[in-house]
């Protein structure tokens, strides 16, 4: 088709009579426009014309047809000026094909937008448990951390780590771990409100951000259920397996700014305190936690300077038989020579060293070294029977009983029945049986093993039953009022009568008076050590008291009784 | 308020020619300001024009649509005064076409003060047909089908699914490069556009005129009939109007020198 500048047909051919039922001469000199409809009038007065001025040409744009029948028909145009007559030319086709093509791109594009959308949860979604991941966590809390500044709203952010996870991987293999992982992960989003967020940190952490936290105290009780329900019994194919979490949980906003990986560092220091305190609770972060962990620190760095620079030393108190004055034993109590404080006793250091490799050094360094003042001792003709204290997170370390016999391969000569182990806390044992099976080794060592302390724990007597043992101390409180307190005479009784019972022997500590010594005998415990006898002492000091002891002071202390 | 050089980026205005008179040149719907590129040689000699592309067409920042704000013509008169504003433009005269003859309408009785004069090319206050007093031209009908042809039309199919592609951090690039082809906006844009120019009706505003306004009606046009030109004129005071011998809704580029001799006859009077 052509038409001139003023829009009129000057030639149609016979496809347009075809295909739109207007014959060439019905066409010449009608208004384009009498065949198109009024939107295509809009497109061609807003696109075409503009597109022809300035291109000269336009190409296969979509108008509306109306045929001779008053039909409306699809059609696409390309037109071309020809500018020599002023004419346009104008070819017209099917839209058939136009029509495929937009609805191919109309698929496309959303196909396009379902892939973009899949790959965006695929960045930010954890594999296994479908939970967000790390990635897509920091962005949260990035996020949240920003509309707090406005809204104002506090947060919380709890760091989760299973407890005994890794024993049922290495036990059921990874197979029932990642079930176990997966069932874990829809415990955590089925206890938790809607709008809390859990994402999987890693391994078996997981951190979970809880919104509008009113108060420490009832993130905490919702936590608390949280743990109880994760510490329930659960099945993977049938095999009965059940494990349970430790969480350390921060609160937001706090005094000082925090970055938000701050926030998670915070909740997982608070979750290994949860893990140390004995699993399966909950634990919450506080600003003085981080300043007390920082001041533990440079305690601890201390004391490796101070072993370094052999500033600890073994003082040792004699045990004695109260009845014939012999002296058949020391304790080994430990000291520190320090610089600027002077002389400190075990009270002030030993805490901070609970469960640290630091504190397992030192343990063997008590070891090693009485030993070597025995063996010193014993080459002077001194035979006495030495005993060392040992922590019960000492005694449970895997290493321990490995660690005491490279230690005493170092000695072959000493007779091992002249060294003792005196075991302290009894309480916080935790499992009886493994601390059993370890004491029962070192007496197939020879070893002697005391209770020491005993009768202060809440599980002292199932220990009497459980602990092979050969001598119980008898603790200092209840010898230093057994003179006054009937209560603590009773207890002293019972003890000894137990001791008896059991075949053990018996040390009493605490003797500070010729009274208790004497009140000690007659009851049945002949053994004691106490400041009445002799302080502690550094080694050095021991030969010339022990002289001592024997020519005068046990006959002045004891009256002569001495049998 | 925006400063000059965030106004001129916003909306790409250009500065030409030299003159006392300013004639800020406002393009209808569908194109932006190349479509005054006839017209221009015959003006700049004499007067100094302001040419700009409305948000959204042209080599505008299509960032600074909001579908909010241009969902009425009053967000485009916003962009005309703002122009006007940061460049400290006053007693300017308004050439509109079609669709901006009622946007420069909206623009100089909001601030009159920045305003001398209205040219008016082929303007039409309402396109719908309102009987039985009005006849716009069409039928709300007619405009659907026109939204649906735009959809069907984009050139910018790749503006289209680029973004989804890329990524929106790169799409205002992308989109800005594609603008360069004409007459090639983004179809939502565009489409608000046409929303706001076809299914409004502001004859109520004509009586409210500020100013003497040149209406120039073609002889033959669906867009804008004579009987829309003599609707106007009866309604606006102060207006007058100019039946052009010619055809069709874009004069100042198919008889770019009958328009520009009017204008001239307009700014000696």
């Amino acid at each position: 088709m052509v038409t001139d500048n003023k829009r009129h047909i000057v030639y149609s051919n016979r496809y347009i009579e075809e295909y739109f039922g207007y014959s060439p001469h019905e066409l010449v000199d009608a208004d384009l426009f009498s065949l198109l409809s009024k939107a295509s009038q809009i497109i061609y007065e807003a696109y075409i014309v503009p597109l022809i001025a300035r291109e000269g040409c336009c190409d296969e744009i979509r108008l509306t047809l109306v045929t001779s029948a008053e039909k409306l028909m699809p059609i696409v145009v390309s037109a071309r000026h020809d500018s020599v007559y002023d004419r346009i030319f104008w070819s017209i086709s099917s839209v058939s094909r136009s029509n495929q093509l937009f609805e191919k791109l109309t698929e496309t594009k959303s196909l396009l937008e379902q892939k973009v959308s899949l790959l965006r949860t695929l960045k930010d979604t954890d594999p296994l448990t479908g939970l967000p991941n790390r990635a897509a966590l920091t962005k949260y809390l990035d996020q949240e951390m920003l509309s707090r500044k406005r809204n104002g709203m506090a947060f919380a952010v709890a760091f989760v780590d299973l407890d005994g996870f890794k024993e049922i991987n290495d036990r059921h293999g990874h197979h029932v771990g990642d079930k176990t992982l997966q069932l874990m992960a829809e415990r955590l989003t089925g206890n938790l409100k809607s709008d809390d967020m859990v994402a999987r940190f890693g391994g078996d952490e997981f951190v979970i951000f809880l919104k509008d936290c009113f108060s420490a105290s009832l993130v905490e009780e919702s936590l608390t259920r949280l743990v109880s329900k994760l510490a329930e019994p659960f099945k993977v194919d049938t095999l009965p397996l059940n494990l349970s979490a430790s969480i350390g949980v921060t609160l937001y906003p706090q005094a000082k700014d925090v970055e938000p990986g701050q926030l998670i560092r915070q909740a997982d220091q608070a979750m290994y305190q949860a893990k140390l305190a004995g699993k399966n609770q909950v634990c919450l972060f506080n600003t003085d936690n981080e300043v007390v962990q920082k001041e533990k620190h440079s305690e601890l760095l201390a004391i490796r300077a101070a072993m370094e620079f052999g500033q600890f030393e073994l003082y040792y108190q004699p045990k004695i038989n109260m009845r014939t004055g012999k002296v058949f034993g020391v304790e080994a109590l430990i000291r520190w020579n320090h610089p600027v404080e002077g002389l400190k006793g075990p009270a002030t250091f030993l805490p901070v060293l609970s469960n640290t490799p630091t504190g397992l050094a030192l343990g063997r360094w008590v070891i090693t070294t009485a030993l070597c003042q025995q063996q010193i001792w014993l080459q002077k003709g001194l035979k006495l029977q030495v005993s060392v204290n040992i922590d019960g997170y000492h005694l449970q370390h895997p290493q321990f009983l490995r660690d005491l016999s490279a230690i005493l391969s170092d000695f072959p000569n000493l007779p091992k029945q002249l060294f003792e182990i005196e075991v302290l806390e009894t309480s916080t044992i935790e499992d009886v049986s493994h601390v059993s099976s370890v004491l029962n080794a070192c007496r197939l060592m020879g070893i002697r093993i005391s209770l020491d302390d005993f009768g202060t724990g809440y599980s002292s007597l199932s220990h009497l039953r459980d602990l092979p043992v050969d001598t119980l101390k008898i603790d200092r409180s209840f010898v230093k009022n057994m003179l006054t307190s009937n209560n603590d005479l009773a207890i002293l009784k019972g003890v000894i009568g137990f001791a008896h019972a059991f075949g053990y022997g018996l040390v009493a500590e605490g003797v500070e008076t010729l009274q208790h010594s004497q009140r000690l005998v007659e009851l049945g415990c002949e053994c004691g050590q106490g400041i009445y006898i002799a302080k502690p002492m550094p080694a050095r000091a021991f030969p010339t008291w022990i002289d001592e002891w024997y020519q005068q002071a046990c006959q002045e202390k004891y009256k002569n009784s001495f049998v | 308020m925006l400063t000059k050089e965030q106004v001129v980026a916003r909306n790409n205005v250009t500065i030409v020619g030299s003159g006392e008179k300013t004639l800020m040149l406002a393009h209808g719907f569908g194109c932006d300001q190349q479509m005054w590129r006839h017209l221009i040689p015959h003006l700049k000699e004499r007067y100094t024009l302001v040419l700009f592309d409305y948000v959204g067409s042209g080599q505008s920042q299509i960032s600074a649509f909001s579908e909010s704000r241009y969902r009425a013509l009053e967000g485009y008169a916003k962009d005309v005064t703002e122009i006007c504003q940061a460049l400290n433009l006053t007693q300017v005269h308004l050439i509109g076409h079609s669709v901006s003859g009622t946007i420069g309408l909206l623009a100089s009785i909001a601030h009159p003060e920045l305003f001398a004069s209205q040219v008016m090319i082929c303007p039409s206050p309402c396109f719908l047909n309102m009987p039985p007093d009005y006849y716009g031209g069409f039928e709300c009908a007619d405009i659907e089908e026109l939204l649906g042809l735009m959809d069907r039309n984009y050139i910018g199919w790749a503006n289209y699914l680029a973004p989804l592609v890329m990524g929106l951090e790169n799409s205002e690039l992308l989109t800005s490069e594609l603008s360069d082809s004409f007459c090639s906006t983004d179809p939502v844009v565009a489409k608000a556009f046409a929303k706001a120019t076809f299914f409004s009706d502001y004859r109520h505003l004509l009586p409210q005129a500020k100013h003497e306004a040149l209406l120039l009606q073609s002889q033959q046009d669906s867009l804008a009939s004579p009987d829309v030109g003599h609707y106007m004129h009866a309604h606006m005071p102060g207006s007058t109007l100019r039946l052009l011998a010619s055809e069709g809704h874009c004069l100042h580029m198919t008889h770019p020198e009958l328009v520009a001799q009017e204008i001239n006859t307009w700014l000696r009077d």
